[in-house]
């Protein structure tokens, strides 16, 4: 059940199902534009937690490019091609290093904070526009709020599906 | 690790700051004239000693075009062909023939609600919003005259002899809606034959941005807000586009708790009443006057498909301040917060 | 919740609490505000009057050809008076009510007159 092939095969699924939440879901009304709940980040933090590391990074990586193959490469989607990466590595780091001190719901909430932070970095330095700076306090609360939501979700379906994913449980 | 992990706030902090420092600093001093010409505040910004011969230059091409087409101007070319052009053929300068023929191409062009003859309604309302003869709204019948007179079909042009003429009395051409944006395209043309750098030139509320800003990617040009002091977004532009806005809010008279502003609909002799403000953003100043005048009058489903159908970048600000978009305008607009 | 949580939640609110610090800081009082440095009253390109801002809560006279002309001023706000008893005929600067911050800009179309922020702009211009 450990072998790479089946771990492989696993982390694709998931990163499929990111693809499915990222096309289907709808942006967040709100005062800044293409904020989003970043429901996708929910297949990366399952599968980090069941499948363990290194499988956040290759589902934000799988996800983000054939989201992008749909959607068409611009700007939009080196941001998020961007963002994702940075929240997943970092959300791999604290897993990696702190498994044991920290939980699931922080790390996602972590993720999501990095994510926008980071998003909020590139359209600074690639539009250099100074006058962004005054959206970072909105980006960063919407990402950490995000991460919340989707790291608490995340607990109640490793709760129940987890041993399934990871393929310790032949049943969901 | 732990340690570090503490401190890396800190660092983001610092590394913040530190940057926030450094796009403000290479920001470059620009210099700024203002003044006044045909009929509306002018303000010409360079960023150049040099370039300062042809800010003098662009004042006086638009004192030139003030004395051509400022109707109320008793000495203006304009205000010798609105009064005598019935009577006789009147010779008329290259730039006014030029305005005119490109005007009736944007009535065409807007299907009618852009229209340069529409003065004798424009002196009515100007007179119920000044409270000058009228204290009332005017009598339906006055209206109705008006716009008979406000037709384009009284205008006869003579290319080839360089004259105008009107079929009946009373006629008045009014090119205020247009000759603002009209100066931007003659200033970018001053501009780009003396071959300066980048300019920002605002004729009263049209703007034409020149060549790239220095330091940074984009020109940041607020949209006023119909209600309130203050910008409702900006306009990230790149080089060489003209905005031109109208709006409900400039010259207008409450009554009977409705508003009665300065924009017509040339089809109804009345004002406009479903936008609050239309901005276009276009390559071409007089377009984009023309359009932002003509959309108002359209209101907002024709003026969408009209604008969608000819691919017209637009902001357009309905009463509830929903801010509607077509073209690719959506792409350049930042809501303030 | 364990402890590497607390350090992530501490780190998550310090990261907040120091954008808006900064947001704060650019948005309101010290930062983009700070540089506006003073209004201009502007007179047949001359400048007639500067007044350091902020200013206290207080009125200014301005007499010329146009009469006398009541300008209110309050921390970075500034406008005609709405009962100034200068000539203007059409009385749309009068009507116009507060100005806060660049681009912001009141013209006296009758008189020749404009009023305008230095320093503190962020906008290259203003479409109305």
């Amino acid at each position: 059940m450990d072998s790479p092939t089946n771990k492989m095969v696993r982390i694709c699924i998931l990163a499929v199902l990111g693809v499915v939440l990222n096309l289907i879901e709808p942006p967040v009304p709100a005062p800044i534009p293409g904020i989003k709940l970043g429901l996708a980040n929910l297949m990366s933090i399952i599968g980090l937690y069941s499948l363990g590391t290194y499988s956040a990074i290759w589902i934000t990586i799988i996800r983000t490019i054939t989201v992008n193959l749909f959607l068409g490469f611009d700007l939009r989607g080196i941001l998020s091609l961007g963002g994702g990466v940075v929240s997943a590595l970092v959300m791999e780091a604290v897993y990696y290093f702190y498994k044991r001190e920290t939980g699931v719901v922080a790390v996602s909430m972590l993720g999501g904070l990095m994510h926008n932070f980071t998003q909020w970095l590139m359209v600074v330095i690639l539009l250099q526009q100074p006058y962004l700076v005054v959206y970072l306090p909105f980006l960063l609360l919407s990402g950490g709020v995000a991460g919340l939501f989707v790291g608490t979700t995340g607990v109640y379906t490793l709760r129940k599906l987890g041993g399934f994913i990871s393929g310790k449980d032949s049943q969901p | 690790m732990r340690r570090a992990f503490k401190y890396s706030s800190l660092i983001l902090l610092v590394l913040a700051l530190l940057f926030a420092y450094w796009v403000n600093k290479a920001e470059t001093k620009p210099r700024t004239v203002r003044d006044f010409a045909m009929d509306t505040y002018i303000e010409i910004t360079t960023y150049r000693h040099s370039d300062d011969a042809v800010t003098e230059e662009m004042l006086n091409d638009f004192k030139l075009l003030e004395s051509i087409f400022n109707r109320y101007d008793e000495n203006s070319v304009v205000f010798d062909v609105n009064k005598n052009a019935y009577e006789k053929p009147i010779y008329i300068p290259a730039i006014f023939m030029n305005l005119l023929t490109e005007s009736l191409k944007l009535f065409y062009y807007t299907e009618g609600h852009f229209n340069p003859a529409i003065g004798p309604l424009v002196d009515i309302w100007m007179k119920v919003i000044k409270g000058e003869e009228f204290t009332d709204l005017p009598e339906i019948n006055i209206l109705n005259e008006a716009m008979s007179l406000s037709k384009t079909r009284n205008i006869i042009i003579n290319e080839q002899d360089r004259q105008v003429s009107f079929t009946i009395p009373g006629v008045s051409l009014d090119f205020g809606a247009v000759v603002k944006g009209f100066a931007v395209d003659r200033a970018f043309e001053i501009l780009k034959n003396r071959g300066t750098d980048r300019a920002v030139i605002n004729a009263g509320g049209t703007i034409g941005v020149y060549g790239s800003p220095a330091g940074r990617k984009y020109w940041r040009i607020g949209i006023q807000h119909p209600r309130r002091e203050g910008i409702i977004g900006v306009l990230n532009l790149t080089s060489n586009m003209v905005v031109s806005t109208s709006g409900d809010y400039e010259r207008y008279k409450i009554i009977n708790g409705k508003r009665y502003h300065h924009l017509l609909n040339p089809f109804t002799g009345y004002p406009s009443e479903e936008l609050l403000s239309v901005t276009i953003i276009n390559k071409n100043g007089l377009l984009s006057d023309a359009v932002s005048t003509a959309v108002m009058s359209m209101g907002l489903q024709k003026g969408i498909e009209f604008l969608t159908q000819k691919s017209l970048m637009a902001i357009i600000i309905t009463p509830d301040l929903k801010i509607h978009f077509t073209g690719d305008a959506e792409s350049l607009f930042q809501p303030e917060l | 919740m364990k402890r590497g949580d607390l350090l992530i939640y501490l780190f998550t609110a310090s990261m907040l609490l120091f954008s808006f610090l900064l947001y704060l800081f650019l948005y309101s009082g010290w930062g983009f505000n700070q540089r506006i440095e003073s209004v201009i009253v502007e007179y047949k390109k001359q400048v007639y009057a500067k007044i350091p801002l902020p200013s206290e809560e207080r009125t200014i006279e301005l007499k010329g050809t146009w009469g006398n002309l009541i300008l209110d001023l309050n921390g970075y706000n500034v406008r005609i008076n709405p009962s100034s008893p200068h000539y203007c005929p059409d009385k749309i600067c009068m009507n116009q009510g507060w100005i806060s911050k660049p681009p912001g800009t009141i013209v006296c179309l009758p008189n020749r007159i404009i009023i305008y922020y230095q320093g503190g702009n962020d906008i290259d211009g203003l479409t109305h």
